[in-house]
C-alpha cells in the first residue's frame, strides 16, 4: 500500500511539474511564435535558396503555415504519443511510415542525389520521406540541425499536424501546421507537448487538434502517394512519376469512373491499408475494441525483413496472399496448326497428344487492388509470372519466371515492371529519377483489368501424363539488381511472396470438364477478362469474340454489349459499335458507360445535341469522371460554348491538375476571354507537361540493346523455349 | 634546406586551415552535440583516400565525452575489422539493421569506459566509438554509451549507403 501511495504521489508530482513547465513556456518568457522566428532566422541565414527565397521547400511541394522553418523539436516524438496510444506506437514503429527515411533502400537512392546534385534537391524526396527535415530547414549544405528525428521518418505528429491539402498533385502536397496535441477552449491550437493528464481531461480538444475529417479521404494519401518529377529537379520537364491516387480514382472502388469493366463498393485507400482489427495493447484511439491499422500493410516485405520486424513481415505476407487481390486463370490452350481456342479450360472437353505444340493463355486479373499491379516505383519492384509445366514424374517440361541461382529473375519472365531510361538510352538504375527522360517499357495491370500472358511449349513424344500446368504471380520487394546495388551481392535472399496461383492437370488423351476451384471466376467473367486482355493487346477480333461469349452466357448483361461496342470503336467499326451500344442501352437505358460510348458515336455521326445530352447525363451521374469531363469539355468547345467549356475544363482540372487537354483548352479559352495572365499560366503548364517528341529516341536506343525487353514491350508476345524461324539467337520472351 | 623546411611548414599550415574548415561527412556537429549532450569540438583526420576519421569531443570541467567515427574502404572488411575487434573488452553482440551487418562491444580502459560498434556497408568498414572519462560526474551509464554508439552507427551507415 505504501508503495502504491508513493507511486501515486510521484505520478501526481510529475504531472504537476509537467503542467507547471507547460504553463511556464506558454504563458511567460518566449512564446512559441518567437522561438520559431528565432530558429527560422538562424536557418535562413545560411540556407540554400536555390529555388527562390519564397520557395524554400522546392523541388518538393511540402508547405507549412507561416511559410518559414520550424524547429524539429516542435514535433513531439512518437514515444510521447505512445503513452496513451500503445497499439498505434507499436504498429507504427514497424510500419513503412516510421521507417520512411532511414532504410538502406531509400538512403542508397537519395544519397546519390545528394552526392551528385546537392542536398537541396533531396527536398523533393524528403517532402514525403522526412518532412521534418524539409520543414526544419536541415536540407542545406553544412546544416547544423540535429538529425535525431531521421529514425522516425513520418512520426505521429507529421500526419496528424497536416491542416489542409494543396491539390492532388502529390510530392508532399500538404500544408503542415505547427504541431499541437490540444486546442484551447476557443479552438486555438496549443503548440508542443501538453501533459497527458490535460489531454485525458479534454479528449475532445485533443481530437480536435490531431484529427481532421480529410485524414480519412484518399486525397490525404494522394499528398504523397502520387509524384512527379518537376523541372526544378531534373532540369528537363515535368514527368509524371507515379499515380496511385489517379489509379484508385479510375478504379471501381472510387465509384467516380463510369468506364470500369466491373462495379464495386466504395473503398478508400484507408479501407484496405488501415483496416480495423482488435487491438492487443491499450490505446485510447480504439473504438469498440478495434483500432484502425497503423501498419499500412501493403507490399513492402524488405523493410520488415531488414529490421527483423517479424510481426510486420508476417502480416504483410498475409495481406499480399489474402487471395482476393488477383485472379490467375489458366484460361485456354491452342494447338499449333489448329487455330481453335480450347476455352475456358475446365469447362470444355479436349484432346492432347504427345508432340503437340501447345500455346497456353494465362489471364492475370487485377481483381480487387484499388490501383495498378504494381504501383508506384515499379522500376524497383519485381512482380512476375512464373509458369511451369511438369509431367507425371515431376519432370519439368517448361519453366519461365524462375529465380536463377544468383537470385536474379529469369530475364524471359513476364514481369509487371517498367524500364525508365536516361538521355543515353540506358536503364535508370538505383532509382535516379532525376535522370529519367523516357520510359522504354511499362507493363502494369491497371485496377480491374486483366493481362493476357502467352506461353508455348511442346509436349514431349515420350511424355508421362498427366501434365500439371501452374501459373503464379510472385512478388519481391525489391528487384535483385537493386538489392545488389544497396548491399553488394552478399546479402541474404529477400522474401519472394506468391500472391496468387492456379494449377490445372491435363491428361494426354481425353480431357473432360471438371468442377471449378473455389477461387475461380465464373465462365462469363473468364471470357470477359480474356476479352479485356485481347483488347489491351489490340487483338480486336479476338476481343469481340470473347465479349460475344460473355453475352451468350449472360444475355442480360449490358456491359458485355458495351464492351463489344468500345472494341468496335477502337477498331473504327462504328456501324457494329452502334448496334452493340443500342443493345446495351435497351437493357440499361441510363447506363453511364454505354452513354459515354454512345456520345462518341453521336459525335462521329455529327449529332451534336445527342452527344451533349449523353455526356451531360454521364457527368450528372459521375461528376468526377475524368473521361466524361474531358469529352464534355471538348463537346462544348467544338460547339463554341466557350463559357460552358471553360467550366467543365476547370472541373476536370480540379479532378486531375495535370490533365493536358485541360491545360491546352483552358489556355485557348482564357485567351479568348481576355484573361491573358491565366492563359499564359495554362500555356506554360501545357508546354512543361506535354510529351517530349524526342523521348522515344532514348527508349528506342534502350530497346535496341535489350531484345528481351523489346519483345516484352510489344503488346502481343509469346514466351517460349522454342527457337523462332529466322531468329536463332532468340531465347528471350518472343 | 631552408626552402624545404618552408615548404613543409606551408603544407602543415595549409592542412591546419583545411582541418579547421572540414566537417564530418557522416554526422553533423549538431547531431553529435545531441548525442554527447553538449557543445562539441570536431577533429577530422584523413590519413589516406581510403580512410577518414572524425572525433567529436565534449569537455566540461573534469568530464570528457568523445565520439569517434572511422570509415575505411576495404577489400577485406572482415580482416580489417580484426584490428578494432582486438580493442573489445567484452564479447561482441551482433546488431540488427545497421549497415550490412554490425556488432557492438565494450572498449573500456583505465581512464575511460566506452562502447564501440564495428559495421560494414558494402566494402566500407565503419567503427563508431563513444567514450566517457571515468572521472565524469555523474558517471555515464553504459546503457547510454551503448545507445549512443548504436544510434550514431545507424546514421553513419545510412550516410554510407
Amino acid at each position: 500500500v505504501k508503495i502504491a501511495i508513493l507511486r501515486g504521489v510521484l505520478v501526481a508530482s510529475v504531472a504537476a511539474a509537467s503542467l507547471c513547465s507547460f504553463l511556464a513556456t506558454t504563458q511567460a518568457g518566449s512564446s512559441p511564435e518567437s522561438e520559431r522566428k528565432e530558429y527560422a532566422d538562424k536557418i535562413a541565414a545560411t540556407y540554400n535558396y536555390r529555388f527562390g527565397k519564397d520557395k524554400p521547400f522546392l523541388p518538393g511541394n511540402a508547405a507549412i503555415e507561416g511559410n518559414s522553418f520550424v524547429q524539429p523539436g516542435a514535433f513531439p516524438d512518437a514515444t510521447y504519443c505512445g503513452h496513451c496510444h500503445q497499439e498505434a506506437y507499436h504498429q507504427w514503429r514497424q510500419a513503412l511510415h516510421s521507417n520512411a527515411f532511414r532504410t538502406p533502400f531509400y538512403r542508397t537512392s537519395v544519397n546519390i542525389l545528394i552526392r551528385t546534385k546537392g542536398i537541396e534537391f533531396s527536398r523533393h524526396c524528403d517532402s514525403c520521406h522526412n518532412p521534418i527535415a524539409v520543414l526544419g530547414g536541415s536540407l542545406t549544405q553544412n546544416s547544423q540541425v540535429n538529425r535525431r528525428f531521421d529514425r522516425d521518418g513520418l512520426t505521429c505528429t507529421t500526419c496528424h499536424s497536416i491542416q489542409s491539402l494543396q491539390s492532388t498533385n502529390g510530392n508532399g502536397g500538404f500544408v503542415m501546421g505547427v504541431p499541437a496535441v490540444m486546442v484551447d477552449e476557443k479552438g486555438n491550437r496549443i503548440p508542443g507537448k501538453v501533459p497527458d493528464s490535460e489531454i485525458l481531461k479534454h479528449t475532445d480538444r485533443h481530437s480536435q487538434a490531431v484529427m481532421k475529417s480529410f485524414y480519412r479521404t484518399p486525397e490525404f494519401c494522394a499528398a504523397c502517394h502520387k509524384a512527379n518529377l518537376p523541372n526544378t529537379l531534373n532540369d528537363y520537364k515535368f514527368i509524371r512519376a507515379f499515380t496511385t491516387y489517379d489509379e484508385w480514382q479510375n478504379s471501381k472502388f472510387s465509384q467516380r469512373n463510369p468506364l470500369t469493366f466491373y462495379q464495386g463498393d466504395f473503398t478508400t485507400c484507408q479501407g484496405c491499408h488501415m483496416k480495423r482489427s482488435p487491438n492487443a495493447l491499450p490505446d485510447y484511439g480504439a473504438k469498440n475494441g478495434t483500432f484502425a491499422s497503423h501498419r499500412w500493410l501493403a507490399g513492402n516485405t524488405a523493410v520488415p525483413f531488414y529490421y527483423g520486424f517479424d510481426e510486420q513481415l508476417q502480416k504483410t505476407i498475409e495481406f499480399l496472399k489474402s487471395g482476393t487481390f488477383l485472379n490467375v486463370d489458366i484460361f485456354a490452350l491452342k494447338k499449333a496448326g489448329d487455330g481453335k481456342l480450347i476455352a475456358p479450360l475446365g469447362s470444355v472437353p479436349f484432346q492432347l497428344e504427345p508432340n503437340n505444340l501447345i500455346e497456353v493463355l494465362i489471364v492475370i486479373q487485377n481483381k480487387n487492388i484499388g490501383h495498378s499491379l504494381i504501383p508506384e516505383v515499379r522500376d524497383l519492384y519485381e512482380a512476375s509470372v512464373e509458369f511451369m509445366v511438369r509431367d507425371a514424374s515431376g519432370k519439368e517440361l517448361s519453366h519461365s519466371g524462375f529465380l536463377k541461382p544468383d537470385g536474379s529473375l529469369d530475364e524471359r519472365a513476364h514481369s509487371f515492371t517498367n524500364r525508365p531510361v536516361n538521355l543515353d538510352g540506358e536503364f535508370v538504375d538505383n532509382h535516379k529519377v532525376w535522370t529519367i527522360h523516357s520510359v522504354a517499357y511499362d507493363n502494369s495491370v491497371q485496377a480491374g483489368r486483366s493481362a493476357l500472358v502467352r506461353y508455348q511449349f511442346r509436349v514431349p513424344a515420350d511424355v508421362k501424363g498427366p501434365m500439371t500446368i501452374t501459373a503464379k504471380v510472385n512478388y519481391r520487394h525489391f528487384r535483385q539488381s537493386y538489392l545488389d546495388n544497396v548491399f553488394g551481392k552478399d546479402h541474404p535472399a529477400y522474401p519472394v511472396v506468391e500472391i496468387a496461383s492456379r494449377s490445372r492437370t491435363v491428361n494426354i488423351g481425353e480431357n473432360q470438364p471438371v468442377p471449378p476451384a473455389p477461387a475461380d471466376n465464373l465462365d462469363w467473367m473468364r471470357w470477359n477478362n480474356v476479352g479485356i486482355g485481347f483488347l489491351d493487346q489490340l487483338q480486336y477480333s479476338d476481343a469481340i469474340y470473347a465479349f460475344g461469349e460473355v453475352v451468350k452466357l449472360r444475355p442480360d448483361y449490358a456491359d458485355g454489349y458495351t464492351s463489344i461496342a468500345l472494341t468496335d470503336i477502337q477498331w473504327e467499326k462504328y456501324g457494329s459499335a452502334r448496334a452493340a451500344i443500342e443493345k446495351a442501352l435497351s437493357l440499361s437505358p441510363k447506363n453511364a458507360r454505354a452513354l459515354y460510348y454512345t456520345a462518341l458515336l453521336e459525335r462521329r455521326a455529327g449529332h451534336s445535341e445527342a452527344e451533349l445530352a449523353d455526356l451531360k447525363e454521364v457527368v450528372r451521374q459521375y461528376p468526377q469522371s475524368r473521361d466524361a469531363l474531358l469529352q464534355l469539355g471538348i463537346s462544348y468547345y467544338q460547339q463554341h460554348q466557350d463559357d460552358n467549356a471553360m467550366h467543365v475544363f476547370q472541373a476536370l482540372q480540379a479532378v486531375d491538375p495535370d490533365d493536358l487537354a485541360a491545360h491546352y483548352n483552358l489556355s485557348v479559352l482564357y485567351h479568348r476571354m481576355g484573361m491573358t495572365e491565366k492563359a499564359a499560366e495554362q500555356q506554360a503548364m501545357f508546354t512543361n507537361k506535354r510529351f517530349d517528341p524526342g523521348a522515344p529516341t532514348y527508349s528506342l536506343d534502350f530497346l535496341r540493346h535489350h531484345p528481351e525487353i523489346s519483345n516484352e514491350s510489344i503488346p502481343w508476345h509469346m514466351h517460349t523455349d522454342l527457337p523462332h524461324d529466322g531468329d536463332n539467337a532468340s531465347r528471350g520472351a518472343q | 634546406v631552408r626552402l624545404k623546411w618552408l615548404s613543409i611548414a606551408g603544407v602543415l599550415l595549409l592542412c591546419a586551415v583545411c582541418g579547421a574548415e572540414s566537417r564530418c561527412p557522416w554526422l553533423n556537429d549538431a547531431t553529435a552535440a545531441g548525442v554527447l549532450n553538449g557543445p562539441v569540438t570536431l577533429e577530422v583526420n584523413g590519413s589516406a583516400e581510403t580512410e577518414k576519421m572524425c572525433v567529436f569531443r565534449y569537455r566540461t570541467g573534469t568530464s570528457t565525452l568523445s565520439l569517434q567515427i572511422v570509415v575505411r574502404e576495404s577489400r577485406d572488411t572482415a580482416k580489417d575489422a580484426k584490428f578494432y575487434q582486438a580493442q573489445c573488452t567484452s564479447s561482441t553482440v551482433p546488431l540488427r539493421a545497421i549497415g550490412n551487418e554490425a556488432a557492438s562491444c565494450a572498449i573500456d580502459a583505465s581512464n575511460s569506459r566506452g562502447e564501440q560498434v564495428i559495421g560494414r556497408v558494402r566494402d566500407q568498414l565503419f567503427v563508431v566509438a563513444v567514450r566517457a572519462g571515468r572521472r565524469n560526474t555523474p558517471p555515464v551509464k553504459r546503457e547510454m554509451l551503448q545507445e549512443s554508439a548504436e544510434s550514431v552507427s545507424e546514421s553513419v551507415a545510412g550516410a554510407l549507403f
